[in-house]
């Protein structure tokens, strides 16, 4: 639908196409709202819900952003992105496990940590979104492409401005996450396993270290674009270290998998 | 009444446009305004030429003559290497020439815009028509040429009233709004630079105008005639001499003037992206030599557009109407026969 919506200049194709988004979104926020019920928690708690609450993070920031930053094609990218992360949760029928109760279990902290640690991905999806974005213009440019796709994407100095933006906003919540996952650690030490923390310490320094270059103007344009891309990659691969459970911190804990991120 | 019937006389065209040479070369074959008169001169001198007639535009350099002694070509070369610096072997390897009813052919073509590098544009006819005042004032045309040329221009109205030639085109204008746009949005929050007041830039000025620029400087190295530019668009106006002034707050540049060397450098331009690093910068350059080093495409958020791409991108839109072209061509290769029948 969102391709033929592109393709298509009948305003028929995009009103479905909002609709079926709309639609979808609110079907997955009550999906997450029972199995929450379920949970008595937040649905973080295997691999299969973690890839679902982000894909749903990631669509409700589209339909915010997109009239916030009148960013065409944001639903276009943002569907597709949801619709991969979709599909990858339901590619393993295992990783839709229920969850073991925690040592850490109890905590709000650690709840609201893996919370935001999610909520911060999502912004990292969307930038990543917006850089694909400035590198499908920025490639047209210099190719001398025109026309189709390229005449309806976002302008790159718009696209630069969102960037900016949004790694902003990323390595701040993902930083209020991993302040509340040191302290966390801090007060139960041994619960987390070595590689977890660098794994967890490695995407935050990572997107820090991105934002910094940013801010003394080495990194900017289409070359901040790819590392954002690159880097979102990285951060989705660093899911699978980060949701392994091991003896030190099993029992799972039921908050989700990103409960014990902090370095 | 014209007559080709002598058996020597020739009607000749040489000469080298988009079609023969790349932009770098036509930039060499470039003849100055002010050395004009000289070449005509010369060529009814030494190349022993009855008539002739230079047209001379950013795509195109081309001589059109009578010979009374038949065309020598060799003789072409000798007087542009000689007089004008344009190296022979240069001049062999990219130009073309062509004889009589053939000649004829090529002026009507030119002239309805057939043989530009954006089919069908209008402003051809108007360099055409400027050509032959220039020619008639030196008194380098003849009865042939003179009729040559007249029918030319009737010939260019015929194909833009009866062919669909001049309608729906692309023109430079609108294509550059429409990258300016991909590189800054919405356009009235940019600002825009004009160097130089080259007829092409002030069109393409307009047109960016036109779709909601409110910021414009114009610049050139002749200030009155920067002021005047800049008054009849309610503009800013500066010297040349200041472009380091104006670079830095700039978004979109237009490059329009005629200038022996790239006056936007790599160099010039380095240390001022890195006071503006996350704000991109659009060259449009539709100077001949250019006016922007080719080299400041590569530097990081900047896109620079010559006058090749943007006629590349305008074709390409334009690929549809071929047909309508080839209609235009038959009926012009009509009238150049009947024509040709009457000269000789």
């Amino acid at each position: 639908m969102a391709l033929a919506s592109l393709k298509s200049k009948e305003k028929v194709w995009h009103t479905g196409m909002i609709l079926l988004l709309g639609g979808g979104f609110i079907f997955q926020s009550l999906g997450l709202f029972f199995r929450g019920l379920i949970e008595k928690a937040f649905p973080l708690g295997n691999p299969f819900e973690l890839l679902q609450v982000l894909a749903w993070s990631a669509i409700a920031l589209d339909l915010v952003l997109r009239p916030l930053f009148r960013l065409r094609l944001l639903n276009f990218f943002g569907s597709g992105l949801a619709a991969i992360l979709g599909l990858f949760s339901l590619c393993v029928s295992s990783w839709d496990y229920i969850p073991q109760p925690s040592q850490l279990d109890g905590s709000p902290w650690v709840g609201f940590h893996a919370a935001l640690a999610v909520f911060s991905y999502a912004v990292f999806g969307v930038l990543a979104i917006t850089s694909l974005m400035y590198i499908i213009q920025h490639h047209g440019l210099e190719a001398r492409r025109s026309g189709g796709i390229f005449d309806r994407l976002p302008a790159i100095r718009q696209l630069e401005e969102i960037n900016g933006k949004l790694i902003v906003f990323g390595v701040s919540i993902l930083t209020i996450s991993v302040i509340i996952g040191v302290l966390n650690w801090f007060a139960q030490p041994g619960t987390v396993s070595l590689l977890k923390v660098l794994v967890a310490a490695a995407v935050w320094g990572a997107y820090l270290a991105v934002l910094v270059l940013r801010k003394v103007n080495m990194l900017v344009a289409a070359p901040f674009a790819i590392s954002c891309v690159m880097l979102f990659v990285g951060a989705l691969i660093s899911l699978w270290p980060l949701t392994q459970r091991n003896p030190l911190d099993s029992p799972a804990d039921p908050a989700g998998m990103l409960s014990d991120a902090g370095p | 009444m014209p007559d080709l019937s002598e058996k020597t006389q020739q009607l000749f065209l040489f000469g080298s446009s988009h079609r023969t040479a790349p932009l770098e070369v036509r930039e060499r074959f470039a003849i100055p305004d002010e050395s004009m008169a000289d070449l005509y001169r010369e060529l009814k001198t030494n190349a022993d030429v009855a008539e002739c007639m230079v047209l001379n535009t950013c795509n195109r350099v081309e001589i059109y003559g009578v010979a009374p002694n038949g065309f020598d070509e060799e003789k072409i070369y000798n007087l542009l290497e000689e007089r004008h610096g344009i190296p022979a072997k240069q001049l062999a390897k990219f130009s073309f020439s062509l004889c009589d009813e053939e000649v004829v052919r090529h002026a009507f073509e030119v002239a309805a815009g057939i043989d530009s590098q954006m089919l069908g544009e209008t402003e051809i006819l108007g360099q055409v028509k400027a050509s032959y005042a220039t020619a008639s004032e030196l008194s380098a045309t003849g009865p042939i040429l003179n009729r040559l040329f007249q029918k030319s221009f009737q010939a260019a109205k015929w194909a833009r009233t009866n062919t669909a030639l001049g309608q729906g085109l692309v023109s430079i204008g609108n294509i550059a709004v429409d990258l300016a746009e991909r590189v800054c949005g919405d356009l009235s929050n940019i600002n825009l630079l004009l160097i130089g007041t080259g007829e092409a830039g002030q069109k393409t000025a307009q047109a960016l105008v036109s779709r909601g620029v409110e910021q414009l400087t114009v610049i050139s190295r002749n200030h009155e005639r920067a002021y005047a530019i800049a008054d009849e668009f309610g503009a800013a106006s500066g010297a040349t001499r200041d472009l380091d002034k104006f670079l830095p707050h700039t978004d979109v540049v237009i490059g329009s003037t005629t200038t022996e060397e790239p006056l936007i450098t790599r160099k010039r331009l380095k240390p001022i992206l890195r006071q503006r690093p996350s704000r991109p910068y659009f060259f449009i350059d539709l100077g001949v030599p250019r006016n922007i080093d080719p080299g400041v495409a590569k530097l990081n958020n900047t896109y620079l557009y010559g006058l090749d791409d943007l006629s590349d991108i305008a074709n390409e839109n334009m690929k549809s109407r071929m047909q309508e072209v080839e209609r235009a061509k038959a009926g012009l290769a009509e009238r150049a026969k009947l024509l040709w029948e009457r000269l000789a």
